[in-house]
C-alpha cells in the first residue's frame, strides 16, 4: 500500500489561485475525503495528485519519491470522474480492460481480470452493453471497475456520485466503503456534501480558498471544530453574542446579550469580555417541560416557525429577543408556531472561536 | 381535431410537393436518358441503354471523369489529413494566433468562388506560375478545406476532456489516447467532411474554370461545353449516372456515420 504526500502545493490558473501552499498526508490504505464549498481547489488538488494538472511550486512525493514529473500514464493511480467518462464507443468489457492493455497483461488474464472487477462492483451481466445502454449507477460502477482493474495505488475519487439521484447515492455510498475495504487501498475522495465525507472517511481534510481549513477524523471535525467556517460547515449552527459575567477554571457563566444568563461548560474567557458563542441547531431540544437537571440550560420562549423536514423538524425559537434554531426528531408532540416551549441546552454543547 | 387533422395533412400535402419540385428535374433527367429518341423530350419513344454506350465510348467525356475523379481524390484526401490536422490542434491547444488561424481556415467557405478563382489566378501570376494539375488541386484544397476543419474540430470539441483524461489515467501516452479514444469518436465526422470535401470538388464549375490548365476538362467543364453545341442525349445519360452516383454515396455516408457514430446523448432504447 502507498501513502502519498503534499508539501507547499501551489496552483495557479490567470489570476486565480486556486490552490496556495497545501500540506497533506495521506497515509498508506486510508480512505481520505476533501470537503470545501465549491471553487475552494478539491478537484485541482486531485488533478495535480493524478498529474493531469503541473502544481505551480511545492512537491507531491510517494514513499518519499518525487512524483511531479511522472507523467499521467505512468503514475498508475486510478480515478474516477464525477460523470463517469466512459469511453462511449466501447462496451463496458472494453471499457474496463482499457487500462490492462497498456499493461503487459496476457489475453487470459485480461479476461480474469475484467470479470473479477465487474464482480468486485456487483454487475457481473452487463459486459456487452455501450455505456449508453447502461443506467446511471450501472454506469458509475463500470467506471469504478475500469479504474480499480488495473490494481493502482492509489484510487482518486472527484465526486463520483453527484450525478445520481439521492437513494442510489446512499447506495453507491455503502458500496464504495465495501470496495475500498475488500480492496485495502489507499484512497482519495473529492466531495462538497458534508455527509458522505463524514459517512465515509477515515480522515476530512477540510478546505477553504485554496487552503486547509482543518483536517480530522470525522468525529473530530464535527465535535471539535477550529473554526466558525468549520463549524457552520457540518450543519446549522446559532450564533449568540454575550458578555462573561464569571469565569471559573472549567467554564464560565455569560449573559446572552438580551438574554437570559448560562452556565457555559468548558470555555475559558475574562470577566467582562464579550465573546460570540456558536450552538449547533441539533444540540439544543425543545419540549413542553423538562426535569431540572444539572448540565442543561433551559429558558421559556415561543415557537415562532416551524419546519417539518422529514426525519427532523426544524423550528426556531424566541427566547427574550434571541432566536434559537432547533432542530429535533419529529417523533413525539408536534409543537406549532405560538406554541410556549422550553428550550434545553447543555452546557457543554457551546462552542467559542 | 379535425382542424388539426386538416392542418396535419396540408402540411403533409406541402411537404411532398416541395419534394417533388426538387427531385422531380433529377427524375425526368434519369428516366430520360433511357428515352430511344434523340431529342430530350416526352412523351418516351422507347427504352435503351444506347446513351450509355455513346458515352463509354466518348474519349472527352471518359476523360473529364478521369480528371474529376483524380482532382476529387487528391483534394480531399488532401483537404481532410491537414483540416484534421488543424481541427486537433484548433481544439485541443491554446496558442498565439489562433483565433485568426481558425478565421482564415473557414473563410472561404463565405467567400465567392468567383473572388477565389480569379484571386487564386492572380496569385498564380504574380509567382510565375503556369496553371497546372497540382495548382488546380489546391485551389480545390483551399475550398473544400474548411468543410473540414468546421464539421472536425466542432466534434472533437464535443468530445468531453475527462474522457480523454480517464484514458491516460489508466496507462495510455497522449499518443495512444489519440489512436484509441479521439480519433475513433471523430471518425464519423473526418469520414462526413472527406466526402463532402469530395462531392464538392467533384461538382465545382466556377473556380475551376479560371485554374484549368489548357486541353483539361473535368465532368461540369465537359458538360458546359457540350452544353453548348446541343442538348444531347448522352449529357442526359451523363447527368443520370452523376445522380445516381451522388444518391449512393450520399446514402453510404450516411450509413457509415450511423454505423460509427456511438453518442451518449443519444437517448437510451429500452433497456430489459
Ligand atoms: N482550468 C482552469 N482554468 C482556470 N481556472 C480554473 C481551472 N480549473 C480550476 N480553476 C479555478 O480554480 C478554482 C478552484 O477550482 P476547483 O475546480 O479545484 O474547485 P472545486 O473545489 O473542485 O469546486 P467544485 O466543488 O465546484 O468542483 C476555481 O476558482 C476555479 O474557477
Ligand atoms: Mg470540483
Amino acid at each position: 500500500m502507498t501513502g502519498i504526500e503534499l508539501r507547499h502545493v501551489r496552483k495557479q490558473f490567470g489570476a486565480t489561485v486556486a490552490v496556495e501552499d497545501l500540506n497533506l498526508v495521506v497515509r498508506a490504505g486510508e480512505f481520505l475525503s476533501l470537503l470545501g464549498p465549491s471553487g475552494c481547489g478539491k478537484t485541482t488538488t486531485l488533478r495535480m495528485v493524478a498529474g493531469l494538472e503541473y502544481p505551480d511550486k511545492g512537491d507531491i512525493l510517494i514513499n518519499e519519491q518525487r512524483i511531479n514529473d511522472i507523467p499521467v500514464h505512468r503514475r498508475n493511480f486510478g480515478m474516477v470522474f464525477q460523470d463517469h467518462a466512459l469511453f462511449p464507443h466501447k462496451t463496458a468489457y472494453d471499457n474496463i480492460a482499457f487500462g490492462l492493455k497498456y499493461r503487459q497483461v496476457e489475453r487470459a488474464d485480461i479476461e480474469r481480470r475484467v470479470r473479477r472487477a465487474l464482480d468486485i462492483v456487483r454487475l457481473p451481466n452487463v459486459g456487452d452493453r455501450l455505456p449508453r445502454d447502461l443506467s446511471g449507477g450501472q454506469q458509475q460502477r463500470v467506471a469504478l471497475a475500469r479504474a480499480i482493474v488495473i490494481e493502482p495505488d492509489l484510487l482518486l475519487f472527484d465526486e463520483p456520485l453527484s450525478a445520481l439521484d439521492a437513494n442510489l447515492r446512499e447506495e453507491m455510498r455503502v458500496e464504495l466503503k465495501r470496495i475500498h475495504h475488500t480492496l485495502a487501498i489507499t484512497a482519495i475522495y473529492v466531495t462538497h456534501d458534508q455527509a458522505e465525507a463524514l459517512s465515509m472517511s477515515d480522515r476530512v481534510v477540510l478546505m477553504r480558498d485554496g487552503r486547509i481549513e482543518q483536517q480530522g477524523t470525522p468525529d473530530e471535525l464535527y465535535r471539535k471544530p477550529a473554526s466558525e467556517f468549520s463549524a457552520r460547515f457540518f450543519g446549522q449552527v446559532n450564533d449568540v453574542s454575550a458578555t462573561v459575567i464569571a469565569a471559573a477554571d472549567n467554564g464560565c457563566r455569560v449573559k446572552l446579550d438580551g438574554g437570559p444568563e448560562v452556565d457555559i461548560a468548558g470555555i475559558r474567557a475574562n470577566t467582562g469580555e464579550p465573546i460570540k458563542l456558536f450552538l449547533r441547531a441539533e444540540r439544543a431540544q425543545i419540549g413542553l417541560s423538562f426535569p431540572n437537571e444539572p448540565g442543561f440550560a433551559t429558558f421559556e420562549g415561543t415557537i415562532t416557525t416551524c419546519d417539518y423536514l422529514g426525519v427532523l423538524t426544524r423550528y426556531v425559537v424566541d427566547v427574550a429577543g434571541v432566536s434559537f434554531v432547533v432542530l429535533q426528531s419529529a417523533a413525539g408532540s408536534v409543537l406549532r408556531p405560538r406554541d410556549r416551549v422550553t428550550v434545553r441546552i447543555p452546557s457543554d454543547a457551546w462552542m467559542k472561536f | 381535431m379535425s382542424a388539426r387533422r386538416a392542418l396535419r395533412s396540408l402540411l403533409g400535402a406541402l411537404t411532398l410537393i416541395t419534394y417533388l419540385f426538387m427531385l422531380a428535374p433529377a427524375l425526368v433527367v434519369v428516366v430520360l436518358a433511357f428515352n430511344t429518341s434523340p431529342s430530350s423530350t416526352f412523351p418516351m419513344t422507347g427504352l435503351t441503354f444506347r446513351w450509355f454506350a455513346e458515352l463509354a465510348q466518348d474519349d472527352a467525356v471518359l476523360g473529364a471523369l478521369w480528371n474529376s475523379l483524380v482532382l476529387a481524390l487528391c483534394a480531399s484526401t488532401l483537404s481532410t489529413v491537414v483540416g484534421t490536422a488543424a481541427a486537433l490542434s484548433l481544439s485541443c491547444f491554446r496558442f498565439a494566433g489562433r483565433g485568426p488561424m481558425q478565421l482564415m481556415l473557414t473563410v472561404p467557405i463565405l467567400v465567392p468562388h468567383i473572388v477565389l478563382g480569379v484571386g487564386l489566378l492572380l496569385a498564380f501570376r504574380v509567382f510565375g506560375l503556369a496553371k497546372s494539375f497540382p495548382l488546380l488541386v489546391i485551389g480545390h484544397m483551399a475550398m473544400t478545406l474548411p468543410y473540414v476543419v468546421l464539421t472536425t474540430s466542432h466534434r472533437l470539441r464535443a468530445i468531453p476532456a475527462n474522457i480523454e483524461e480517464a484514458a491516460r489515467t489508466l496507462g495510455a501516452n497522449r499518443i495512444q489516447t489519440f489512436c484509441a479514444i479521439t480519433l475513433p469518436l471523430a471518425l464519423p465526422a473526418v469520414l462526413a467532411s472527406s466526402l463532402f470535401a469530395f462531392m464538392s470538388s467533384f461538382d465545382e464549375v466556377t473556380a475551376t474554370l479560371f485554374w484549368l490548365p489548357a486541353n483539361m476538362q473535368t465532368v461540369p467543364t465537359q458538360i458546359m461545353a457540350m452544353l453548348q453545341f446541343s442538348v444531347d442525349q448522352k449529357i442526359n445519360a451523363l447527368a443520370a449516372l452523376l445522380i445516381v452516383g451522388s444518391v449512393v454515396l450520399a446514402a453510404a455516408a450516411l450509413a457509415l456515420g450511423r454505423a460509427l457514430s456511438v453518442d451518449e446523448q443519444r437517448p437510451r432504447g429500452k433497456r430489459t
